[in-house]
């Protein structure tokens, strides 16, 4: 699978050969040529192939006791190697060297996707599970149940272990989830005269229309996240959709299905009246100045969130409360996820006994889990058990108004659909949300129209990826 | 250019005799040009030809896939033109190109008048201090075009801007980074950035026109004006007409510029210009294939366009 392999070298064996008369000077530059450029087209084209299917695959055996291996592990966050330091001086025949790489979307992904043709893919990497679907559309995943993943399944809390279940295989181990949390300073809720977070969205959307117009539009209840893909993945979730259904072999999309048509009308209105604040995108400069002083008073976002609520403000312990999300009346209580990533390990990957082996050390040992949550400000861990052992919980957090923080998110996450399946081409569709719903808060149109835009093309790109697919409706 | 040479070497004439003694001099004496020109021609074969016959060859593949995932099996197979034709059908991609057509038909002349004036300028013999004019203009070309991006882009920010600060205090709030606007926010940093770089071309030439040209239109009676008119300009021809095809080449590959831009702005999609369409396929979407055939499609457009260009120069010479 290594590229040298194929490559003959830039002089191959022939042009030194001591029977072989001494070759002209043009003729063994004229070799040289050829066979480097064979050999770097033999290169590009053959690789990808050399990896079959992942179940006829012949499974890697583990180490020998005695043997030492090294693994590498591709992660976004800097301080993972601080984590793999606790498991390196455990484990001095397993050394993990964590490599920090961009972000899966600002070009991780490609990278890993490149690593796989070029064959020197890394033993585990770092994937959001929303992007699990489209590498196994490259081939690009071990099954882990192969090598002993799902002795450990009860391990983690079920909700998120099937977010990396597709097919019949296991393709990666939970590390962390972001359930959709409704942080709120509840000091300026109790100015604005709402008082507790909304329990419905329709007390939600009054409360909004309330605020903007007794502040004449100075202050906000939120900012609208223009463009936001995940979030709006997440508030559709909680309403009872389902994007993506697969039925023998051929993908099903439905992004107007009648829970995505409610969360679409129920926006669409509050945008266009600017009962939300539109002029300070969230992440911006601007919005964070303005969750500071107050003039926007809600954060709908994963769990994740508390990280950077705390560390924008860290001064003003007792100004915010976190709850579940609004529900929908005459719905039983459901709730969503933002984000979440897994320990995966690339086809071809030399060790993987060994990296699942750390991999689920890494979600499941509570020092790996503190220092991953000091160090690099995870969400949810992989169970409620570690969760509620961890740094995090010490009873009353003072920050958040002296909540018990953890078990409200605990509580959340009984309610988060676990038949929620990612399509393969999620990268893409993002964007096509973002550009449809960035043109429709620009130009006033139909928050539904802007779905079927998304569908019509999310459809178009799974067809290009050869795959079978058709439209809900 | 139009160099003819007095004469051509009499290196042919000296060899003949030579080469009837010994053909294997000869032979050695041929290759040494090769020899000079195999460091080159290697790097341009391996990082120019091969990756471009690579990246045309994938142009015409596609892969296809059996199951949810590609799991009961998937061949690559040759489609001819259809990841063309996905390409092309691409409503995001087709505007690309004309978006950066209309910039190329606003933005190129622009620089180039400027540039021209500039060098006409430092060139003429009431210029004060032209040597270090000359730097000044030329600075901006020395910063990386990611660089100018960032700094041009909080200079369009509003809040963060002078600009924006200024104009406030007459009354005016542009909108610079609005969906009309960005892209002509975009051409002053190309203009900026390259105005400079062209400008120096142009004086090269300049400095080539001999004094005895000067001379004479100043005894015909020619002013300052006139001697830029029909001396100066249909002299440096081949350098207008050389930076002109460079300037068209680098707008169809526009691509650093807008990329930087569209983290101030939500006017800039992921497929702004035809190069972000092709990176967007290529590595969000892992479509290396219609990624091949959509940069074929740039590489085309340049050729044809600067080939164009060319031939409507050449035509018009002709006819003179």
């Amino acid at each position: 699978m290594k590229v040298p392999l194929h490559s003959p070298g830039p002089v191959g064996p022939t042009g030194r050969g001591p029977a072989l008369p001494g070759p002209s000077r043009r003729g063994l530059l004229r070799a040289g040529l050829a066979a480097s450029a064979v050999g770097s087209v033999a290169a590009l084209g053959g690789c990808a192939a050399t990896v079959g299917p992942v179940g006829e695959r012949p499974l890697v055996p583990p180490k020998a006791p005695d043997e030492n291996v090294t693994l590498t592990y591709w992660t976004w966050w800097p301080a993972l190697q601080a984590v793999a330091d606790i498991w390196n001086a455990e484990h001095p025949d397993i050394q993990v060297r964590a490599v920090t790489i961009p972000g899966g979307l600002d070009g991780g992904y490609a990278k890993m996707f490149n690593s796989l043709v070029a064959g020197n893919q890394p033993d585990l990497a770092q994937v959001e599970f929303f992007q699990i679907p489209s590498f196994l559309v490259e081939n690009g995943l071990e099954d882990l149940g192969r090598y002993g993943a799902l002795d450990h399944a009860h391990l983690y809390d079920e909700w998120q272990w099937l977010q990396a279940a597709h097919i019949g295989g296991h393709y990666g181990i939970p590390v962390d989830s972001g359930p959709l949390m409704y942080f709120h300073r509840s000091d300026k809720y109790e100015e604005w005269g709402i008082g507790e977070a909304p329990t419905t969205w329709e007390e939600y959307a009054d409360a909004a229309r309330r605020v903007a117009a007794d502040t004449g539009g100075s202050e906000h209840i939120e900012s609208f996240p223009v463009g936001d893909a995940d979030w709006l993945a997440g508030l559709c979730m909680q309403a009872g959709a389902r994007w993506f259904t697969t039925e023998g072999g051929e993908w099903t999309v439905d992004f107007v299905d009648e829970a995505s048509v409610r969360v679409a009308e129920f926006w669409e209105p509050l945008v266009h009246e600017r009962a939300l604040d539109l002029t300070h995108a969230v992440w911006s400069n601007g919005w964070f100045q303005a969750l500071q002083r107050g003039t926007i008073g809600t954060w709908t976002v994963g769990s994740w969130g508390d990280a950077i609520i705390r560390g924008n403000d860290p001064d003003n312990p007792g100004r915010w409360k976190v709850a579940g999300l609004p529900q929908w009346p005459g719905e039983p209580r459901r709730e969503g996820t933002w984000g979440g990533s897994a320990s995966v390990v690339l086809s071809g990957a030399p060790h993987p006994h060994e990296a699942v082996l750390f991999a689920h050390w890494l979600s499941t040992d509570q020092r790996a889990v503190d220092a991953m949550i000091t160090e690099c400000g995870i969400g949810w861990a992989a169970s409620e058990q570690v969760n509620e052992d961890s740094v995090r919980n010490r009873g009353a957090d003072p920050f958040f108004s002296d909540q018990n923080y953890t078990g409200i998110i605990a509580d959340a996450t009984r309610h988060i659909p676990s038949e929620w399946v990612w399509g393969p081409t999620l990268s893409r569709t993002k964007n096509h949300i973002g550009d449809a719903f960035r043109a429709a808060v620009a130009d006033g149109t139909s928050f539904v129209d802007a779905l079927a835009a998304a569908q019509r093309n999310t459809i178009e790109d799974i067809r290009h990826k050869g795959l079978s697919v058709r439209s809900a409706s | 250019m139009t160099t003819t040479a007095p004469g051509t070497p009499p290196a042919g004439r000296a060899a003949a005799p030579a080469a009837a003694r010994r053909p294997a001099a000869l032979r050695t004496r041929k290759l040494i040009p090769w020899a000079f020109l195999a460091p080159f021609l290697g790097l341009f074969v391996l990082c120019f030809v091969l990756p471009i016959l690579y990246a045309v060859h994938q142009s015409f593949l596609q892969v296809r896939r059996h199951g949810l995932f590609g799991e009961e099996g998937r061949e690559t197979v040759f489609v001819g033109f259809d990841n063309y034709a996905r390409a092309l059908g691409q409503d995001t991609f087709i505007d690309s190109i004309v978006r950066v057509l209309l910039f190329g038909v606003v933005q190129v002349p622009v620089m180039l008048g400027f540039a021209l004036v500039l060098a006409l300028l430092l060139e003429s013999a009431s210029a004060l201090w032209p040597g270090f004019f000359r730097a000044l203009y030329f600075m901006p070309y020395g910063v990386p075009g990611v660089v100018a991006s960032l700094l041009w882009g909080y200079l369009y920010t509003p809040g963060l801007s002078p600009i924006i600060d200024v104009a406030g205090l007459v009354g005016l709030e542009p909108d610079l980074l609005g969906p009309d606007t960005v892209l002509w926010s975009i051409a002053n940093i190309i203009t900026w950035l390259f105005i400079g770089y062209n400008m120096l071309i142009l004086i090269a030439q300049l400095k080539t026109i001999p004094a005895e040209l000067y001379e004479s239109a100043r005894i015909d009676g020619a002013g300052p004006l006139q001697i830029a008119w029909r001396v100066q300009i249909p002299l440096i021809r081949p350098a207008l007409v050389l930076t002109s095809i460079f300037s068209i080449i680098g707008t169809l590959q526009l691509f650093a510029e807008p990329q930087i831009i569209s983290k101030f702005t939500v006017a800039i999609d992921s497929a702004y210009t035809p190069n972000m369409a092709a990176y967007t396929s290529a590595f969000t979407g892992n479509d290396y294939n219609v990624a091949a055939a959509q940069s074929v499609i740039v590489a085309l457009t340049a050729f044809v366009l600067s080939f164009g260009f060319l031939w409507l120069v050449d035509r018009k010479d002709r006819r003179r």
